[in-house]
This record gives C-alpha cells, structure tokens and sequence, in this order.
C-alpha cells in the first residue's frame, strides 16, 4: 500500500476536480458522492467531501439544489455549472500530458 | 436549531462542527453544514445506525480542519482569478513619489540655481564683496551631501515594499520633519513641500483605493 502522506498530499489537489468530474454525467447527491470518493480510495472519510463541495459551490464551479427523489425524502443535489465544466476539461488538459510524464519517469526508475 | 429533524447525536456532531466554523465565510459556511446534514439524513435514509453514520464522517474538529485550510485547487482560481495582487502603487505610493520629486527639486535649487547668500561677506582684510552665490559656491560640496538627505528619506519608502513598508515610511517621514526643523534656519524650508508630502503619505493608509477580497 502506499505510504500515506504521499498519498494525502498527492490527493489534496486531485479530489476537487474528481469531483466535477463526477457531476459532469449529471446531478448526484452527496451520499452518493461521498461513497463513490471512498470507494475509489480519493477521500479518507465520509466528511472530505463537504467542505471540498462548500468550496466548489462558492468558487461557483457546482450549484446546489433540495429536490425530490424516489426515496421520498427531498435531498440535497449537487450539479456542474458551466464554469465547473470549464474547469474539468481544462483539468483534463493538463492532467493527461503531466500523468504521461510522470509514467515515463516511473518506468525509467524501475 | 441546527437540525430539527437529527436524532440528538448527530445534531450536538453537526454543532460541534457548527462552532469551530467561525472563520469561514458566512455562505460556505452554510453551504457545509446543509450539505453535511443531508448527508446524515441520506444515510440515516438508507438505513445506517447513527453511530455508524457518524464514525464514517469523522471527528468534529478534522472536519473544520480540513474546511479551514486555504483552498488548496487550482479548480478555485480559474472563476476566482488569482487572488488581488498587493500592487506596488496606490495613493500613499504616489503621494512618496511627490514628495521625493518636491525633494529633489528643492535640491536642485539649492544646489544649482537659487542664490542663497545675497550679501556681503567681507574677508580679513575688510574689503568687502557682494555677490550671489549658491549654496555649494559659497560652503563647498560638502554641503550637497548634507542636503542630499531629504532626498535619500523620501526615496527610500519607495524602494521598499512588503510588511516594512508601513513602518518605514514612518520611520523616515519623521525623519523628513527632523531634517526640516533641525534645518530650519538655513536650507530645512526649501524641502517644506517634500515634508508635506511626506507627512501626507505617513497618514495615508498602505492600501488606500484597494478594496479587501470579499
């Protein structure tokens, strides 16, 4: 398993834009989103997600919405806005050359 | 109320929360806990203990934490922007700049053109000359250096830039004023309009005319 801070510091930067990347097929609620991250090993608690989102939502990058769903209760959605989807592909933009590089460096060490 | 309709545990987690979030901005804030009492809503839903619920979100305080620490994303600048420059001009800037200007172009009057001793002077032998003569035709170069020190004060606030900035254009507007009085009898009057401005620029604020980032 990797070694823990690496793995904090290098997931700091990278959920932020996981997560617009998981609203960019459509709105999701936060349980929803705060599992999937878990799963995925991109957050370490449930709890990583809210402020990361509060921040998202102030930036403008993901509104939110109340809303009825099939389980009866309203809950709490979280959407892409325009400038949020803007910030994903630009995202993507620099993400795959910078994974390319990083790739060729690891194979040259091994 | 935080949240009307948690059971009793999740709602003191939330207003633990709740409390350690007073530096945040009043709508991230909001925006953070609602989202956090949806999530244990939706859980609860889904059909999760209370205490589960609350194991998988954490302790109160690392959830303030982690809202707490800068924005780490570059997501948050692109509609952002990059946070507001501290600018190297704004009004107390210019008013140094004036007075260094009104300095220098009271040293150069006194040095070059401005005929300061009119009179008489006699030497030892009695006999008189009259005539005008500048000040460093009449005490020598020396004296440029003396006046040369207003000068030197007023331009040293504009070099200097960051957290000193404030104390040094204090330090050496007082200084201005100093040289003034001390000279007062002599050359300190040409550089009143340099110590005005000097004294202007000490009152002003360091960032006059920039409004703080929301």
């Amino acid at each position: 398993m990797a070694d823990a801070r690496v793995m904090v510091n290098l997931r700091k930067g990278l959920v932020e834009f996981c997560v617009l990347g998981l609203l960019v097929h459509g709105p999701k609620y936060g349980l929803e989103l705060a599992r999937r991250l878990q799963a995925d090993g991109l957050a370490a608690s449930d709890s990583t997600l809210y402020p990361l989102l509060a921040r998202l939502h102030s930036a403008g990058l993901v509104e939110s919405e109340w809303r009825e769903s099939d389980a009866g209760r309203p809950r709490k959605y979280y959407a892409l806005t325009g400038d949020g989807a803007a910030a994903f592909a630009a995202f993507v933009d620099t993400w795959a050359p910078l994974r390319d590089a990083v790739d060729v460096v690891i194979e040259e060490a091994s | 109320m935080i949240a009307p309709d948690l059971p009793a545990r999740s709602t003191r987690w939330l207003t633990e929360v709740a409390s350690d979030l007073d530096r945040l901005p009043a709508g991230e804030r909001a925006e953070l806990l609602d989202g956090l009492r949806a999530h244990v809503r939706e859980a609860l839903d889904a059909g999760e203990s209370e205490a589960e619920v609350l194991a998988r979100l954490g302790e109160p305080a690392a959830v303030a934490a982690e809202a707490l620490v800068a924005s780490p994303g570059p997501a948050l600048s692109v509609p952002l922007g990059p946070p507001a420059p501290l600018g190297y001009w704004n009004s107390k800037r210019i008013v140094q700049l004036t007075a260094l200007v009104l300095a220098l172009l009271a040293y150069l009057a006194l040095a070059f053109a401005v005929p300061v001793y009119s009179t008489y002077s006699t030497d030892s032998g009695g006999s008189g000359t009259s005539g005008d003569q500048t000040l460093a035709e009449a005490n020598g170069i020396a004296v440029l250096f003396v006046m040369a020190i207003p000068v030197v004060l007023t331009a040293i606030p504009l070099i200097v830039r960051g957290r000193a900035w404030p104390t040094v254009s204090l330090v050496t507007g007082l200084l201005v004023v100093a040289f003034v009085l001390i000279a007062s009898l002599s050359i300190g009057w040409f550089f009143v309009p340099a110590m005005i401005a000097a004294i202007v620029a000490v009152a002003l604020p360091p960032r006059a005319g920039r409004s703080p980032r929301a």
